[in-house]
C-alpha cells in the first residue's frame, strides 16, 4: 500500500497571499463589507449559472482573499460550466489565479483549457467546487463491443461515390449476422470491420496505440485521439477494411498532453462520417422509430449537410429512417449518431402519439424539403 | 419523399452481437455520488449493494471479472451489465494507486473529514438514537440540539414515508432548510451502514462531491457495516 486516503485530506486552505500581487484587482473589484460575498458567489454557481461573469467574479474573489482552495474550486467550476470554445476565458481566469494555485493544480487545468468538460470530468480533487462531482479517476471501465471479429480478407464494400443517391441493394440475408467475408450490399457498411472498431476496442484510459494506413495516421493515447490524415483519407477510410495488428502500449493518463486531441466520442463521430460516406451501418433498423438521446454539440463535430435540422427533429420526435430524406448526407448523419450511441430505438406507442401530431408543415416537412 | 425504391424501405443487415468487456484492471472505488447512493437508503438497490461490497473491502479492490462476479453473484455479462449501470451514473471510478482504509481511531479520522464537508466547517454525525457521534465546528449544546432535530426528522420522514415516496420517488431521504434558490443552509443526510442509521448534518453549503465523503462512508462501512 503506497498511499492512504487520509494522506489526501486537503490542508486548511485559508492561506493569506502575503506578498503576492493580485493580478485580479485591476480587472474587477468586489465590495465585501459583510464577508458574505464568497458565499453568495458560491451559491450562485451552485444553482448552475453559466454566466461567465459570475464565475470570473468568484475566481477573482477567492484569489483576492488568497484562498487557494476556494480559487481552485472556483476554477474547476468555471471549467466544467463553460465549453472548451471559451478557452480564452478559462485562460484568463487561470492567469489571474496563477499566484494562489499550486503547480500541479495549475498544470492540471492548463492542460484542459480547450477541452469540453462536464461535471464528471476527472480532476485533482477540491472541496470547494460546487458543480464538479468530485471524480478524480477514470469512469470508463466497461465497453460494449461487437462479438464477431472479422479476420478474413476484406470484402470491399461500396465506396462514397457508389452510395450517392443510389438505392441500396437488398441485403443478401436480412437479420443474419454480418459474418466475416460477407460482401455487404450497396449502401451499408459494417463498423466492426473498420478503424472505428479498433478505436472502440482498444482505446482505454491507460492505453496508447497508432493506426496507420492509406488514410494517414490516427494516434490514440489515454482516450485522446489525434488525426493526421492524407488528402484522400475520406475515400481510403470508406473503401477499405481494417485488419491490421495493433501494438498496444501502456500510458500514464496524467502524463498525456491532450492539446489538439479529440475526445474518443468526437473521434468516433468524425471517423464515422468519413467511413460512412452516405452508407448506413449494419444493424441499424430502418423500419422502427429512432430518437436522439440528446442533442449533439454539433459545433465540436464533423458537420454534415442538414445536421442541425436532423438533430432537432430526432431529438423532438422519433422518426423512422424510411421517413427521412434518402440523401447521402442524411445517411451519414444517421450513421454517425447510431455508431456513436446517440440514436436509439423508441417505444412505438410514444411514436404513434407523436406521429399523430406531425404535420407536413412541421420540422419533418422542412427536413424533407431540404432533400 | 419515400418511394418504393427508397433504400430505407429495405431491411438492414443485422449487426454482429455485442458484449460488454472490461477495459481496465485498476483499483476501483465509488465516486462521492456513488458513496452517497450506497448509503442513502435502508433497503439498497442492486447498484447500492454492489457499491457496498466494494466499500466493504479494506483496500480499493482491483476490478476483475472474478471480483465482479463475487460481488454481484451474477454471471460475467450480468455482472458487467451491473457495472455498466454504475458507470453510466458516474458512481464508480478507477484510480491509479490502490488506497487502504485509513487506520487509527475514528475520532481522529472522522472529525477532519467532517470539517471538509461543509462550507462553514460545521458538520456532525448523529447516531440512531439522536446522539452526537462526531462533530466539528458546533458548540456542544448546539450539536446536541441538531442531532436531536435529525432524529426527529427521521421519525417525521418515516411517518410520512408513503406520501413522500409518491412526491419524490426513492431518490432521497435527505432534509434541508434551504435558501431562496433551494440550496441547503442546514441539511440532514441519512447514511445507512449495516443496521446503523447515521445522519450527516451539515451547516452551510454541503461539499459532499469530494473523495473525502467517499472516505467517510468507507470508514463507517469498515467499522459498522
Amino acid at each position: 500500500m503506497t498511499d492512504t486516503a487520509a494522506n489526501r485530506l486537503p490542508g486548511h486552505q485559508q492561506q493569506p497571499a502575503s506578498g503576492r500581487a493580485s493580478r485580479t484587482r485591476q480587472h474587477l473589484t468586489l465590495a465585501d463589507p459583510a464577508g458574505d460575498e464568497g458565499d453568495r458567489l458560491d451559491r450562485l454557481v451552485a444553482i448552475g449559472t453559466t454566466d461567465v461573469r459570475v464565475h470570473l467574479a468568484r475566481v477573482t474573489y477567492w484569489a483576492d482573499q488568497g484562498d487557494a482552495e476556494g480559487t481552485y474550486g472556483a476554477l474547476v467550476d468555471l471549467f466544467v460550466s463553460v465549453r472548451g470554445a471559451a478557452g480564452e476565458v478559462r485562460n484568463r481566469a487561470l492567469y489571474w489565479a496563477r499566484d494562489v494555485l499550486t503547480d500541479d493544480r495549475y498544470r492540471a487545468l492548463a492542460r484542459l483549457v480547450n477541452d469540453d468538460l462536464d461535471r464528471t470530468a476527472p480532476l485533482p480533487p477540491t472541496v470547494r467546487a460546487v458543480r464538479a462531482l468530485g471524480v478524480t479517476g477514470e469512469l470508463r471501465l466497461v465497453i460494449d463491443e461487437p462479438l464477431a471479429p472479422v479476420p478474413d480478407p476484406p470484402a470491399l464494400v461500396a465506396g462514397p461515390t457508389l452510395a450517392a443517391e443510389r438505392p441500396l441493394a437488398a441485403p443478401p440475408a436480412p437479420r443474419r449476422s454480418a459474418a466475416a467475408g460477407d460482401a455487404l450490399p450497396d449502401g451499408w457498411f459494417d463498423p466492426s470491420r473498420t478503424v472505428i472498431a479498433a478505436l472502440r476496442r482498444y482505446a482505454g484510459f491507460n492505453t496508447a496505440f497508432t493506426l496507420t494506413g492509406a488514410y494517414g495516421r490516427i494516434e490514440v493515447k489515454a482516450a485522446a485521439v489525434w488525426f493526421d490524415f492524407t488528402p484522400n483519407a475520406a475515400e481510403a477510410l470508406a473503401t477499405s477494411e481494417f485488419t491490421d495488428l495493433i501494438e498496444i502500449r501502456h500510458v500514464e493518463p496524467h502524463q498525456v498532453n491532450r492539446r489538439g486531441a479529440r475526445t474518443l466520442d468526437v473521434a468516433i463521430w468524425d471517423l464515422t462520417t468519413m467511413v460512412s460516406a452516405g452508407r448506413l451501418p449494419v444493424g441499424m433498423p430502418t423500419d422502427v422509430p429512432l430518437r436522439l438521446r440528446r442533442q449533439p454539440d454539433l459545433s465540436g463535430l464533423a458537420r454534415v449537410d442538414g445536421d442541425a435540422q436532423l438533430s432537432a427533429l430526432l431529438v423532438r420526435r422519433p422518426t423512422r429512417v424510411s421517413d427521412l430524406p434518402a440523401t447521402p448526407a442524411a445517411r451519414t448523419f444517421l450513421a454517425a449518431a447510431w455508431v456513436g450511441g446517440l440514436l436509439a430505438e423508441t417505444d412505438p406507442v410514444t411514436t404513434r402519439t407523436s406521429e399523430r401530431r406531425a404535420t407536413k408543415s412541421g420540422l419533418l416537412g422542412r427536413v424533407r424539403g431540404r432533400a | 419523399m419515400t418511394t418504393a425504391t427508397d433504400p430505407a424501405h429495405q431491411s438492414a443487415p443485422a449487426a454482429a452481437q455485442s458484449a460488454l468487456r472490461l477495459v481496465t484492471e485498476l483499483p476501483v472505488r465509488p465516486t462521492p455520488a456513488g458513496a452517497l447512493h450506497a448509503a442513502a437508503h435502508a433497503e439498497p438497490d442492486a447498484s447500492a449493494r454492489l457499491l457496498r461490497r466494494i466499500l466493504a473491502e479494506p483496500e480499493t479492490p482491483t476490478l476483475t471479472i472474478e471480483a465482479l462476479r463475487r460481488w454481484t453473484g451474477l454471471d460475467e455479462q450480468g455482472a458487467l451489465t451491473q457495472l455498466k449501470k454504475l458507470q453510466d451514473a458516474a458512481w464508480i471510478e478507477a484510480i491509479d494507486t490502490p488506497l487502504a482504509v485509513p487506520g487509527g481511531s475514528l475520532d481522529a479520522l472522522l472529525v477532519p473529514l467532517l470539517e471538509t464537508l461543509s462550507s462553514t466547517g460545521k458538520a456532525l454525525l448523529a447516531d440512531t438514537d439522536g446522539q452526537v457521534a462526531w462533530t466539528t465546528g458546533f458548540a456542544p449544546e448546539r450539536a446536541a440540539g441538531l442531532a436531536g432535530l435529525a432524529s426527529e426528522l427521521a421519525l417525521v420522514h418515516a411517518r410520512y414515508a408513503d406520501a413522500l415516496r409518491t412526491a419524490t420517488g426513492e431518490a432521497t431521504e435527505a432534509w434541508a432548510l434551504v435558501d431562496g434558490s433551494g440550496l441547503s443552509r442546514l441539511g440532514c443526510w441519512p447514511i445507512y451502514i449495516g443496521r446503523t442509521r447515521f445522519v450527516l448534518v451539515v451547516q452551510g453549503l454541503p461539499h459532499l462531491a469530494h473523495p473525502n465523503f467517499t472516505t467517510l462512508v468507507w470508514l463507517l462501512v469498515q467499522h459498522f457495516g
